[in-house]
């Protein structure tokens, strides 16, 4: 079972190394993330000065914008896998995988993952920097970095996987994009990008736990900034069984859209 | 007059071309627009006391935004300037005897956004059913789109003396954009000067609520006359930049 992950292993790293050289280019383009940040800083010192809070939603002012650069850093990274799917099926490239001794879905998994770990490391040194230079630095428990390193790992495999479940949608239409919209859209809301789920009203923040999303971004941007074990422990747990169920849903929709595949030419 | 309602005929004909794609875009934009209203939505709900604005107030500041960017699509090649300057497409606009600016400014129009304004007029009047206010809106709009084109003018006519203007131009209307969307009031300091010069945000979120709800008419002269002085500067960068240009060799097909 572990022999025939290495292959996967293999496509994600050398992924990630191709990806590398891109890194600087990367941080220089990193205008948005700046003016979004600051944004952020000025939005939320704002209200906590004139709510007269120290603790909103759970979160003091540091912990809300710390969360907010993760969450924004998660989100960003993200690279367009359910394009690069829908191509592949459009253009009839799926066919020359069948054949292939791997799984289409794994395949795509990891090379997308690899290069969004370079992207998410990349972007977020540029946001720890500017939070740091606009309100200084912070350093979380080190004990946690392997459960964040893990569960951050975790929520862009979900998500990666619900992104090519999406492209997979190519099978029976001619654009993934508005199915993609809808659920980059609903991530970015009810996944808790631009504000923690803790301050919704209360339909909202049900509605939001019900949905896959905040696994995704919510959770591990909230470790982040409240280190605390057990919750890492039983969010991996979560992610685990979330991204089997995924890849299950994947695999189905794969498979059903397989058995229409028609190719002409060659 | 006739060059541009030539163009209309063509640019709407090539609209019914491809309506689902067009469709598929107005959607994703309004989806957009409505995940962020939520979340304004909630923030004033969860902070009903944060400032005499309201959540209507960051309506009508998204509805003002999104009805000036459907207007400035009607230029839609404002957006596409440094790219047309650095890849040998201005010539085609060079040779034919009509002003190049405003040929190749309305050359391409995206429609499609007309009918969002349409959508984003529409809430605007079922939110607030007087007539002053529906007609302050529509000339903030106006005066918006003006001082938006002509902040893409400017950055996109340094393409004539900047390779990576296309690049700063793209950050620094996102930047615009972005500042646009929020209200004035979480700005403090320095900031507060950006975004009404370097950065002019603050003339399309602040200025159309002070003028729709507090009826502050002054401000529509100073909102005008900025938006006719960046305009002028965009001309007057570009037409120096003409004098500037050297043509390539570059062989370009085109087939719009």
């Amino acid at each position: 079972m572990l022999k025939s992950m290495d292959k996967y292993v293999a496509a994600a790293a050398l992924s990630a190394k191709n990806y590398l050289a891109y890194v600087s280019e990367m941080i220089f383009r990193s205008g948005f993330l700046v003016v979004i940040l600051f944004v952020f800083v000025n939005l939320w010192t704002v209200t906590y000065s004139r709510a007269g809070a120290e603790i909103i939603a759970g979160f003091d002012l540091r912990k809300m914008l710390w969360y907010l650069v993760f969450t924004e850093s998660i989100v960003i990274s993200r690279p367009r896998v359910h394009l690069k799917v829908e191509e592949d099926i459009r253009t009839g490239a799926v066919s020359y995988t069948l054949a292939r001794p791997y799984n289409y879905l794994l395949f795509q998994l990891s090379v997308s993952f690899g290069e969004r770990m370079v992207r998410f490391i990349s972007t977020l040194i540029v946001g720890y920097a500017v939070m740091t230079v606009m309100v200084g630095p912070y350093f979380p428990d080190l004990s946690i970095l392997p459960f964040l390193t893990v569960t951050v790992a975790l929520a862009m495999m979900a998500d990666l996987i619900g992104m090519i479940t999406i492209g997979f949608l190519a099978f029976w239409v001619e654009d993934v994009s508005p199915f993609f919209l809808v659920y980059s859209r609903l991530q970015m809301l009810l996944g808790g990008m631009i504000v923690p789920i803790t301050l919704f009203p209360h339909f909202l923040r049900k509605l939001s736990e019900w949905l896959p999303f905040r696994f995704m971004v919510y959770a591990p941007a909230k470790l982040f900034v409240n280190c605390d074990i057990y919750q890492a422990l039983s969010l991996m747990a979560e992610q685990i069984i979330l991204c089997v169920l995924l890849f299950l849903i994947g695999m189905s929709v794969y498979r059903m859209g397989v058995k229409r595949l028609d190719v002409n030419g060659g | 007059m006739g060059l541009f309602l030539g163009y209309l005929y063509i640019n709407a004909k090539g609209l019914l071309e491809y309506k689902v794609s067009s469709l598929i875009a107005l959607f994703g934009s309004l989806l957009n627009s409505a995940i962020w209203l939520v979340f304004w939505w909630v923030f004033f709900k969860r902070f009903p006391n944060i400032s005499e604005w309201q959540f209507v107030h960051l309506f009508t500041i998204w509805a003002v935004l999104n009805v000036a960017l459907a207007l400035v699509s009607v230029f839609y090649n404002v957006y596409k300037l440094p790219a047309i300057i650095n890849e040998g497409k201005l010539e085609y606009y060079l040779v034919r005897p009509k002003n190049a600016l405003f040929h190749l400014l309305v050359a391409r129009m995206q429609l499609i956004d007309l009918l969002e304004a349409a959508i984003w007029f529409i809430s605007f009047i079922i939110l607030k059913p007087e007539l002053p206010a529906i007609l302050l809106f529509l000339l903030m709009s106006v005066i918006s789109a003006a001082i938006i084109h002509g902040f893409l003018l400017i950055l996109g006519s340094l393409g004539f003396f900047l390779k990576s203007a296309d690049g700063i131009g793209t950050e620094l209307y996102n930047a615009l954009i972005t500042f646009s969307t929020y209200p004035n009031w979480i700005f403090q300091g320095a900031a507060k000067w950006i975004i009404f010069t370097v950065i002019p945000a603050g003339f399309i979120s602040y200025v159309p609520v002070q003028v729709i709800y507090n009826r502050a008419y002054l401000w529509i002269l100073g909102s005008l006359g900025f938006g006719i002085l960046l305009n002028v500067i965009g001309c007057v960068i570009f037409s120096r930049g003409l004098k500037y240009f050297e043509t390539g060799n570059t062989f370009v097909l085109r087939v719009d």
